[in-house]
């Protein structure tokens, strides 16, 4: 038991800002659910009672899924030893330490769901399912886990549509939690992972066909077109595994474009739930963005000489600049989907949803590179309490077609402000010494 | 080919390889790689870089699953070793050591707890003597520091048996030096079999008892360390002799000026005054250090 208490202990520490910045987010969210409910009780309109009822276990899925990506974080780092797969102690010791992270989160998410109306069960066990299942956008073994069973419990929540009751709902979440922490365990992890990212050709797809390498191979198609524009560009070489970071946004585009058959009702909270979609899968890639730090560093001592700052600062714009470039084919593939397929108001609240997550990645690459010094862990207190606040905005506009919201001062200042942080970083960024740079990439 | 030391050990097999197989797409990394490894042996294991050191060294730790073939640990396969056997198992992987939001004394005391045999006193004075401060970031240590502590971490489990990938690879001679004697002290003390990886091929010289050599993802030589230093040596003959051609240990001939010069390594011919009472001639010969013995053997010239 002390050992796995070590373990929470080193799940926690692991930075001590984003731990109070997700803290922040969920007193933040709990004060709207409190106030809402307050508003409730002072009307008693049923009507307003469903909305607090759906916006309770809403902003507790976002607070879950932040909780689970940073508790995964810990996880993930620990399960780098060597003893996760020779150890069965050690191995046990991380899954139930997890398990124990995501209980004691749930039992204080619990509260606020109980006082909104829901159930005492599902109060207590929906947040835990869901930080667990949240977890695999970091910790799951295979890509196509690491997508699916962090948007499963949005998935299954649609089930109400076809009057599923919420106990059905409940227990199909614990059996696929269940099968998910079984997975986790058995994760043969490699101690020295490596990633391998232009591997995918023709010939290895013809031989395997699976999701994993069409996506190396989509990958490897925009890689080389931009090596051949700028066959000479360190900075291009640097990041072109970064590529890969806009594939799987085609995917969600094409699974979004199914649900939206498949539930043709609920068009509006697929548009919801399909920016959290994109919003796991930049989580889930951020691991691999981590090849950055490996060949940065090389690269620095070999190629750059003097000028180091220079270096990073334009590389920083190269990553943008693909960013940029993935998140607005994304919008335009969207735009396409929407225009064809969904009714006259759909494309509209898509754009606006992708927007909104775009403009979250861009501001969250940071982070998702670990430059865990200090003013970027600052940077990311900021972002999130931003990105809560959206969702909120977001959540009241969806129920109540609140459009003049989302043209307040606040949320465009909001927005603007995410922006103007990101391209800070990138084309302001102060001169830090190699070591310090080296030590955030590595 | 394996050349097997003539060495008459009494103690039980620690680590039984047989025949395995592995290979990463098309190429055979250990192709029907078998070796013996017995108590209180202290194995230096070289080969060229790529040779599959580390996988060699990952699939006895059962990071890595091999094809075909199979791995025991006292006498029992990985999976059928109980807990407390796992835990007398001492491992230094290659990699860097990652944590780095960790204390060193954090990092010990957490990763320890894992182990039954874990010292708490023998690794604050491996953390004195090694001048790591318990107390600092392991994100601020340089990497021979990272290296060193998981070599700390290693040797204060007491394991019987202590396999390390390449440990002294970033480290420098004072603390290499430092780090042997430990090794060497812990044999000693506990009879620790020991298999370790590296390129420094002196260190091999200070505390190795025998020396594996992997190429071409077979163990091409195992030999006691005394014997192969007793039947190696570069021998100069004045004429060409052809008798002098076929022992089994010649592994390399040219002419010269002033003659032929041979090569002679390895326990499986006979030594420089066997070779002398054969031909019946005396023989200027020279001993090879244990450097040049790996050259020769890994020269794809040589015949």
């Amino acid at each position: 038991m002390k050992q796995i208490i070590n373990t929470l202990d080193l799940f926690l520490r692991q930075s001590w800002i984003s731990l109070g910045a997700i803290i922040l987010v969920f007193v933040f969210f709990q004060w709207v659910i409190f106030s809402e409910l307050a508003f409730y009780l002072e009307f008693n309109d049923p009507k307003w009672h469903d909305y607090v009822k759906t916006l309770s276990i809403t902003l507790n899925s976002i607070i879950s899924f932040f909780v689970a990506i940073y508790i995964s974080g810990g996880f993930v780092r620990l399960q780098q030893s060597y003893l996760w797969r020779s150890h069965p102690k050690y191995r046990m010791n991380l899954i139930v330490s997890l398990i124990l992270a995501a209980t004691i989160v749930g039992i204080f998410q619990s509260y606020s769901l109980f006082v909104a109306g829901w159930s005492w069960y599902m109060s207590l066990l929906a947040p835990i399912c869901i930080i667990l299942l949240s977890s695999h956008a970091l910790a799951g073994g295979h890509l196509v886990m690491k997508i699916i069973l962090p948007i499963s419990p949005y998935i299954i929540f649609q089930l109400k549509t076809f009057s599923v009751s919420y106990d059905f709902i409940l227990l199909l979440l614990l059996t696929i939690t269940l099968i998910s922490v079984y997975l986790l365990q058995g994760y043969k992890v490699h101690n020295n992972k490596k990633y391998h990212f232009l591997t995918g050709d023709f010939k290895q797809i013809m031989n395997n066909p699976t999701l994993k390498n069409m996506n190396n191979n989509a990958a490897d198609l925009f890689s080389k077109f931009g090596v051949e524009l700028k066959p000479n560009d360190l900075t291009t070489a640097i990041i072109h595994p970064i590529g890969r970071f806009g594939i799987p946004a085609w995917w969600t585009t094409i699974l979004m474009l199914i649900l939206s058959y498949i539930i043709d009702q609920e068009k509006l909270s697929i548009a919801v739930f399909g920016t959290l979609i994109l919003a796991v899968m930049l989580m889930g890639v951020s691991a691999q963005i981590q090849l950055l730090s490996q060949k940065t560093k090389p690269a620095i001592h070999v190629f750059a000489k003097n000028q180091h700052s220079q270096l990073k600062r334009s590389i920083l714009k190269v990553v943008d600049r693909q960013v940029l470039l993935q998140t607005s084919l994304y919008l335009i593939i969207v735009n396409i989907v929407s225009f064809l397929v969904l009714d006259t108001n759909a494309p509209e609240l898509f754009n606006r949803a992708a927007i909104t997550v775009c403009l979250v990645a861009i501001a969250f690459l940071p982070v998702m590179q670990r430059l865990n010094w200090f003013k970027v862990n600052v940077k990311l207190l900021f972002i999130m309490l931003s990105y809560a606040t959206i969702c909120f905005v977001f959540v009241r506009w969806h129920f109540y077609h609140l459009w003049q919201e989302l043209l307040s001062l606040p949320v465009f200042l909001t927005l603007f402000s995410l922006v103007a942080i990101r391209l800070f970083s990138t084309y302001l960024w102060k001169r830090q010494s190699i070591e310090i740079f080296m030590r955030a990439y590595g | 080919m394996m050349n097997q030391s003539n060495i008459q050990n009494t103690h039980q097999p620690v680590i039984e390889i047989n025949n395995i197989q592995k290979s990463y797409k098309d190429t055979k990394v250990l192709d029907d790689l078998t070796i013996q490894i017995e108590a209180g042996q202290i194995i230096g294991l070289v080969g060229r870089n790529g040779a599959g050191k580390t996988t060699l060294i990952e699939s006895i730790m059962g990071l890595r699953e091999i094809e075909t073939g199979d791995i025991q640990i006292w006498q029992k396969t990985l999976g059928d070793l109980s807990q407390d056997q796992k835990e007398q198992i001492g491992f230094v992987p290659q990699d860097s050591i990652g944590f780095e939001w960790m204390r060193v004394g954090q990092y010990l005391d957490y990763f320890g707890k894992f182990f039954a045999g874990w010292d708490k006193e023998y690794s604050k004075q491996l953390t004195q003597r090694w001048q790591l401060n318990s107390k600092s970031r392991i994100a601020d240590l340089s990497g021979g520091q990272q290296q060193i502590l998981q070599v700390i971490q290693a040797l204060s489990i007491k394991p019987n048996l202590l396999i390390l990938d390449e440990p002294v690879a970033h480290l420098d001679p004072n603390m290499r030096r430092q780090f042997l004697s430990a090794l060497v002290e812990m044999t000693c003390e506990l009879g620790t079999t020991v298999l370790f990886s590296t390129h420094i091929i002196s260190d091999l010289e200070r505390v190795a008892s025998h020396i594996a050599l992997l190429n071409h993802g077979k163990i091409e030589h195992f030999y006691a360390l005394e014997d192969l230093k007793a039947h190696t040596a570069s021998l100069l003959f004045e004429k060409e002799i052809p008798e002098a051609r076929k022992f089994d240990n010649l592994i390399n001939w040219q002419s010269i000026n002033n003659g032929n010069k041979a090569v002679i390594a390895g326990p499986n011919g006979p030594t420089v005054s066997e070779i002398e009472k054969q031909l019946g001639i005396s023989i200027q010969s020279q001993p090879l250090s244990l450097e040049d013995w790996y050259l020769e053997v890994t020269n794809e010239t040589n015949y």
